[in-house]
Parts: structure tokens; sequence; C-alpha cells
């Protein structure tokens, strides 16, 4: 009876509080070699087919990666002079940048991702030792993947935006419409309190609006797909399905805290 | 059957419950990787659980309440759920199978599975319920549950001969 109370206060506490956080974070530490152990015959899989790859297929994926990275660089020299625009109109205007990232970017591989029904996360290879923290929010080349929520020495899990706890500010590219979207689970959105009045087209792009200082402003996180009016609902009923690739991402990126400056908005 | 095979005592098997605990963890968290999820991984019962239930039909020495509080905290952390949801259910199947350990020992192979198919779909009743998401609005999620419970119900007697034929080994 008394072990059944006690999952009960911590199903509480766990619920209402962080204050757990830690203690979860003790016992994923104490299930890595559980989990190691488990992903043994995955990656010793992956090292098989990586060994007996064919020359020619990574002759060609080495083409494709410095036309890539060439185009990358010729994208970069323009942002490098559109962010020096923009710091001439701030200082005609005398405003300050939205945001600002504090520390480098940290660049992580993803172990495996979940397949409960009840949660969505996947797990990187970052932790605690390479100074990743709770609530850091993560992104792949396509867009936002989700946040980090709990964290051991060498690894961290991050919570998809398709989780249904999990909630993100965006905003529509478009129009500027801002919402909150929120996990439905089984790779799919859904948008909130857009007003039946609002202009939405099927194909409309998400971005991160930038409130609540937890996603840094302007990443994509969704394209729209089906939108409904409903005559009792003062607000679209719209699903969207995630712009990154949220289960077939091998490298993340974690962005570091953002900062978000007076002045701005 | 020996009337040594009746009376196991946890003390002198202790390695073996541990690395089946051990098994189990590990055989759970491939399952909750999302690689195999098309593969025969995606019908795969919470062995975890069927673990717990074994060796709790079969060390008549312990209640294994605390055995299944801890367990169940380690399969929290790996699912990512709410803390304790788990350990709570692990606790309540282990405290139904305390109530009917002896008889389920006398009980036929296929009267065990049975139960054993009853208790797992219990257990993701019980999930959805504690989760917050009833597997009864979602037909897909209610067909995949029922499957895991009677694949659990088919392996029951796999696992269970398996485990038994150790026990006899080691004695």
């Amino acid at each position: 009876m008394s072990v059944f109370l006690l999952c009960i206060v911590l199903m509480v506490t766990d619920n209402y509080g962080h204050f757990l956080s830690s203690f979860r974070s003790v016992l994923l530490t104490a299930l890595a070699p559980v989990e190691q152990a488990a992903s043994m015959p995955m990656h010793l899989y992956n090292w098989l087919h990586q060994d007996f790859a064919n020359i020619n297929r990574l002759e060609k994926e080495v083409q494709r990666l410095k036309t890539e990275n060439l185009l990358l660089k010729t994208n970069q020299l323009k942002l490098n002079s559109l962010e020096q625009e923009i710091a001439n109109l701030n200082a005609l205007l005398g405003t300050a940048s939205k945001t600002t990232l504090t520390r480098l970017p940290t660049i992580a591989t993803v172990n495996y991702y979940s397949n409960s029904p009840y949660s969505q996360f996947i797990k990187i290879n970052k932790g605690s030792l390479h100074q990743v923290l709770p609530n850091q929010a993560v992104i792949d080349e396509d867009g936002v993947v989700g946040q980090v929520i709990h964290t051991t020495p060498t690894s961290s899990r991050v919570q998809l935006i398709t989780d249904p706890d999990n909630h993100v500010p965006v905003r529509i590219q478009r129009t500027g419409q801002r919402g909150i979207l929120v996990g439905l689970g089984n790779n799919l959105l859904s948008l909130k309190f857009i007003p039946n009045a609002s202009s939405i087209q099927e194909g409309d792009l998400l971005v991160t609006s930038g409130l609540g200082e937890l996603y840094p402003a302007g990443y994509p996180v969704a394209t729209i797909t089906t939108f409904a009016k409903k005559l009792d609902q003062p607000y679209y009923q719209i699903e969207a399905v995630p712009a990154s690739q949220l289960k077939k991402s091998n490298k993340v990126l974690i962005l570091s805290d953002t900062t978000t400056r007076p002045g701005y908005e | 059957m020996s009337d040594k095979f009746f009376n196991i005592e946890l003390k002198n098997i202790r390695w073996l419950v541990y690395s089946s605990y051990f098994f189990a963890l590990m055989m759970d968290s491939m399952s909750i990787m999302g690689v195999q999820s098309e593969g025969l991984f995606r019908y795969a019962p919470v062995f975890t659980l069927l673990a717990l239930l074994f060796w709790t039909s079969r060390i008549s020495d312990h209640t294994h309440l605390f055995t299944s509080f801890v367990l169940g905290l380690f399969f929290d952390a790996s699912t990512n759920s709410l803390l304790g949801a788990h350990a709570a259910l692990f606790c309540i199947l282990t405290f139904f199978m305390l109530r009917i350990r002896l008889q389920f020992k006398a009980y036929p192979l296929w009267h065990q599975s049975l139960l054993i198919g009853f208790y797992m779909f219990f257990f993701h009743l019980m999930q959805g319920f504690i989760l917050g998401s009833s597997i009864f609005d979602n037909n897909d999620l209610l067909m995949l549950y029922i499957q895991k419970s009677l694949v659990a119900a088919l392996i029951w007697p796999l696992v269970s001969r398996m485990l038994d034929r150790f026990l006899i080994n080691l004695h």
C-alpha cells in the first residue's frame, strides 16, 4: 500500500512541478548501459551497411555535398551583406536586433527516436558534459525539431514538436498571424487560436514567432495541410505537418540560449 | 517437477533474476526505439512486466512490490512518461499475481497464457487511462494493444518454459 501511495505522490509531483527533473536524470543515467546494449544491434547493422556501401554511391554523395557547400557559401555571402544592412538600418532607427545567439550551436547525432504513442522524443548523443541544458531548442536542416527536456552527462532527450505536451508559439509567414502549434502525435500538429476571419491557405509556412523566448524567431516549424471552419467555433481547425524530418534526421543542431533584447516588438 | 523447484529462494538465483530484468529492460528499450517500429518489435509485449510476473509467480519468499516499483520507475524514465505511472501499474499487476500465485503455478500453460494476456490488456487499458489517452477513442491503438496482449499470451509458454528450464538446471 505504501509503495502504491508513493507512486501517486510521485505522479502528482511530476505532473505539477519540475522537482523530479534531476531524479529522472539519475534514472536515465542508470539506464544508459541498458539503452547502449539495446542499440548495439542497430549500430552493428549500420556499421555493416556502411562498410559494404558502394564506392560509386559515396562519390556521388561527396559530389552532392560539395555542390551543397558551394551553394551555402554563396548564400552565406549574401547573408553577411544583409546582416550588415540590417545593422545599419537598426542604427538609423535606434533599435536593437531581435535575438542573439550567445553561444555557437552544438551539433549532435540522433541515437534513436521513441516509438511510444504517449511520448514523442529523440535521444541525442550530447549531454550536460557538452553544456547542453534543458529547454534549449533543437533544429535540423529543414526546421524546428523540438526542445531538450532531460539531460544526462553524455546524452539528452529532446521532446519533439509533435508531442502532445509540446506547445510552440508560431506565426504564419505569409500573413504574420500568430498562433500556438500543439503536437497531436503521429507526425501531426494542430494550429490553435487562428480566428475564423483570418486568411489561411493550404501550404502556408509556420515559423517560430519568438514569443515565450524558448524558440528563436524565424525558424520554419510546419506547413498547413488542412483547415476547416466550424460554425459554432470562433477559431479555425487547422492541421499541419512538421517542416523538419523528425524521424529521419541523423544530425541536429542544439541552439544556445537566446536573449530577447528590449526595444523590438 | 521436483520439490526444490517449488521452493525457490531469491538468494540462490539472484544473478538469474537480475539478468532477466536487464535483458527484459533491454528488449523494451529496443521496442521503444523507433527503428524497429515497422518490424516484429511493433507487436512486442512489455517484457519487463512479463519477467516481473514470472518471478512473482515462482519466487514465494518475496512480495516483489519494491522490485516492481523500481522497474516501473525505470520504465517511466525510459518511455518518458509521468514518473510513477508505470511504477503504480507494475505494482497493481504484481499485487494481482501475488493474490493468485499459488494457484497460478498449478494452472496448465494455456490457462496461464490466458491470464497473462488479460493482465497485459488491463495494463494497456490503465496505461491509456493514466497517461490521458483512452485507447477506445483510437481504433489503431486499440488493435495494436490487443495484438500486443495476444503476443504476450503466445510467448508466455516460451518464456515460462525457458526460465523454468534454467531453474531446473540450477537445482
